[in-house]
């Protein structure tokens, strides 16, 4: 069952593995566009193979795929509230069988009309598990999707039974139960249409997206090579960014990108671990700090593997580490205290009361579980030196602290996450995770519930799960919340992950570009705005 | 004239320290010893060796008592070096840290030494077969471009040691030791002595043992002793690339290439650079002057 959906926002543990590059015009080595209007040149950290937000969901691609398409709804970066894009309007009576209206007058960039068959027909293509496109599991709750994904065998239907086609504009989407957050859960990209001559083949549209969004490709592209995007003429939403004109390139190295941004290449980036005391000196005035901290960083614990599974030796090892030191090794680091991001609703402070420096209790407790034996494995990504410091730094308090020996396992960032998928980390792992739409509940589904994506550690506990059933069931939307907190609590006396903190990751940008930079969500440099 | 030749050879077994193709022990250590560079290069070499089986002599604290709240302290009274990122020492980290670069370098040296010593001797003395495949393999490995096979080779191993560094830098180093001893062999191999030798009925181990190997080493030694410092680079470039030592093993590529991601804070950089740097002169410098005294048709 392919159930992956929305990959970690900082896999690696760093600040945000989306580095931008932006440029008003003037400096920029790119041609595009210098005379008519803004222009921007956006790197990213990660090389993008294709652009198909059905089938992406890393934090790269999705960026980019959101200049490209628009989602149905929105959560203003501003207000928090959400807003309609596509969406004319998400009802419900009773919290299971929604109605989607989405608005008159969008197109693709091929010519084909957005209409509700568009959705429907997507959604079914992306929920059907023959096709593993990265997204499927973003239509879980909805009806019928077992028949699809069945755990073994060959599915038994192509279609989801949930979702209906009413007329041109209008759809309902059967959930298997009540879920009041779902409009919320319709702000993910993932969840955006194709074009029906995309979905005949979607291989042969992996490098010539056809979206509906504010931008569209200006030229050709090839896999390895810059993304050039200009605006699209046709777009039908009033939201359309400033910038006439955005490139996204890519430096593996954040570190090279941060020197291109020194350079004048590249006039948005964010700024790599290592040059937490450097960039105040090395770009003055430019530098800002996300007002959201929208993600937790944290370390997942092997939990089915021993001594692992013992609840006080991951007390044990969350007690011995020192937050506060840690926190001062990576950019606009903060401790963290419990296991949901600042910036969402409901979110409470202190809710892992092991989240704090306690060696004496540390100590007892794993004497008490009868020590830790063998070696304790930590993984780091090799290619990256932020996190090999990290990582030491981690070691270093457990070996010291509680006498533990430890193994650094070094490997290339882009091999640890499949290792981790494949259920194949025998050892702890560096995290984070951002929400797709901000609400508790994507923090406690995809990071505890045992279908959860990012649960890699196979955190499994019944009573989590139904509980969770429970709080989406619920209408009432102070009701659920407080059931949301109430399963946070049970996570904070079993401990499945080490919470280490939550980030306002801090960015330069050059002079006159002024990247979205609102409380409720991540920086976004696609959405800048331009002092000329 | 072969008999002359006979002779000459025999007297100058006798006549040390003037041999025929290359001067003997005693009198190319008292030739070092006259010159400066040597004995200072030398003494730089002694140090470093010490500093390697011994850090304790130089340092009493722990390199791995490390506390996050004095990350990247400046250098004091106290301690010489400041503190590295992690809050360890970094005196006592850099003095631990000579110990991967001296193991790499002696284990190549060695290893390294014997590899093409006997593979050059092979291909050299015995013509066709032997040494077709010795030098054909020799120039496989040649047309490799190093670093990168190096790096190839490297990401092969889950996890590496000083070992496993050296084993690759033995296995892509030889090819260079076996020419330089294969040429050597090549015209040693048809001196009237050995001929006479082999008239008289000799088998080949005791004409390879008894006057090839005496008679063609010295090129090779003084070619060895000058690689040694570029094994000491190799590591520690290896490791700066991110393929080479992991942590939490203590070395100097390890801490350069930290530093040079948090080249805001010089002191991190400066002091395992600058220990690198002497310990790569002091081993070129003495492989140069060796290589001088070894092969004097070398000198100016």
């Amino acid at each position: 069952m392919a159930r992956t959906r929305r990959i970690v926002k900082a896999a690696t543990g760093t600040a945000l593995a989306v580095l931008l590059a932006g440029c008003s015009g003037a400096g920029s080595g790119d041609g595009a566009g210098k005379d008519d209007g803004h222009s921007m040149a956006i790197a990213t950290a990660a090389e993008v193979p294709y652009l198909n937000p059905s089938n992406d969901n890393g934090t790269t691609g999705i960026q980019i795929e959101s200049a490209l398409w628009a989602p149905l709804t929105r959560v203003d970066a501003k207000t928090g509230k959400l807003v309609n894009v596509v969406a004319d309007s998400v009802t419900s009576k009773d919290a299971k069988t929604w109605t989607i209206k989405i608005k008159p007058g969008w197109k693709f960039t091929n010519g084909e009309k957005l209409t509700a068959k568009s959705f429907v027909d997507t959604w079914n293509y992306t929920a059907y598990a023959p096709h593993a496109f990265a997204n499927n599991g973003a239509f879980q709750r909805v009806e019928g999707y077992e028949d699809l994904n069945p755990a073994k065998g060959k599915p038994k239907a192509t279609t989801l039974s949930g979702l209906k086609v009413v007329d041109d504009l209008t759809f309902t989407v059967t959930l298997k139960g009540a879920f009041s957050p779902y409009p919320t859960t319709l702000s993910y990209l993932g969840v955006a249409a194709l074009s029906a001559e995309t979905l005949k083949d979607p291989d042969q549209f992996k490098h010539k997206p056809i979206g509906y969004g504010a931008y569209k490709l200006d030229g050709g592209w090839k896999a390895g090579q810059p993304v050039r995007l200009m605006r699209n003429k046709d777009y039908a939403g009033k939201d359309a960014p400033q910038a006439d004109h955005i490139t996204f390139r890519f430096f593996s190295n954040p570190e090279t990108a941060y020197n291109e941004f020194l350079a004048g290449n590249v006039d948005y980036v964010a700024v790599p671990s290592s040059k937490i005391d450097s960039y105040k000196t090395d770009a003055p005035g430019k530098w800002s700090q996300a007002k959201a901290a929208a993600g937790i960083n944290y370390l997942n614990l092997p939990v089915t593997l021993k001594p692992y599974t013992d609840t006080r030796v991951r007390r044990a090892l969350s007690l011995a580490l020192d937050r506060d030191s840690l926190a001062k090794l990576k950019p606009g680091n903060f401790p963290a205290t419990s296991f949901t991001a600042p910036s969402v609703d409901g979110h409470r402070e202190n809710t892992c009361s092991d989240c704090r420096l306690d060696v004496a209790r540390a100590k007892k407790l794993l004497r008490e579980a009868g020590g830790f034996p063998g070696k304790l494995r930590l993984f780091f990504a090799s290619d990256n030196p932020g996190e090999q410091v990290y990582a030491e730094a981690l070691g270093n308090m457990w070996r010291q602290k509680l006498g533990l020996k430890i193994q650094y396992v070094g490997k290339p960032g882009a091999e640890i996450g499949p290792l981790a998928n494949a259920g194949k980390l025998d050892g702890i792992r560096i995290m984070g995770w951002g929400h797709d739409y901000p609400a508790l509940e994507d923090y406690l589904t995809p990071m505890f519930a045992s279908y959860g994506d990012v649960n890699t550690g196979r955190y499994r506990d019944a009573k989590v799960d139904r509980m969770l059933g429970e709080a989406n069931a619920q209408v009432d939307q102070a009701q659920a919340t407080r059931d949301y907190q109430a399963i946070e609590d049970r996570i904070a006396e079993q401990m499945p992950v080490l919470p280490l903190s939550h980030s306002r990751d801090v960015y330069l940008h050059a002079e006159g570009v002024e990247p979205l930079n609102a409380p409720f969500a991540n920086v976004d440099p696609v959405r800048s705005t331009f002092a000329d | 004239m072969s008999d002359t030749a006979l002779a000459t050879a025999a007297t100058a077994a006798e006549l040390e320290p003037v041999g025929e193709d290359s001067p003997r022990g005693a009198a190319v250590l008292r030739e070092l010893l006259r010159k400066p560079r040597f004995v200072l290069s030398a003494l730089a070499i002694l140090v470093i060796a010490l500093m390697a089986a011994f850090p304790r002599l130089f340092t009493a604290t722990d390199p791995t008592v490390c506390d996050l709240k004095l990350s990247k302290g400046a250098p004091s009274a106290a301690h010489w070096f400041g503190y590295d990122i992690q809050g360890c020492d970094y005196y006592a980290n850099v003095i631990y840290g000579a110990r991967p670069s001296v193991l790499v370098s002696v284990s190549v040296c060695v290893v390294g030494f014997a590899v093409a010593c006997v593979l050059g001797m092979l291909a050299g003395y015995f013509p066709g077969f032997v040494d077709s495949l010795v030098s054909r393999t020799a120039d496989v490995l040649f047309a490799l471009p190093g670093l990168v096979a190096m790096i190839v080779i490297l990401q092969a191993f889950s996890s590496r040691s000083v070992w496993t560094i050296a084993f690759v830098i033995v296995l892509l180093g030889w090819p260079a030791g076996m020419r330089l001893m294969r040429s050597t062999v090549l015209s040693v191999r048809t001196r009237e002595y050995v001929l006479a030798s082999r008239a008289l009925g000799a088998g080949a181990q005791h004409i390879l043992r008894v006057h090839i190997l005496p008679n063609s080493v010295a090129p090779l030694l003084a070619m060895t002793t000058l690689t040694v410092g570029a094994a000491v680079g190799t590591e520690a470039a290896l490791t700066f690339l991110g393929i080479g030592l992991q942590p939490p093993t203590i070395s100097w590529g390890l801490q350069i290439a930290i530093a040079a991601s948090y080249r805001d804070d010089v002191h991190l950089f400066l002091f395992p650079a600058l220990l690198l740097t002497i310990t790569v002169m002091a081993f070129m410098i003495t492989g140069d002057t060796v290589r001088d005294a070894l092969d004097p048709k070398l000198k100016r």
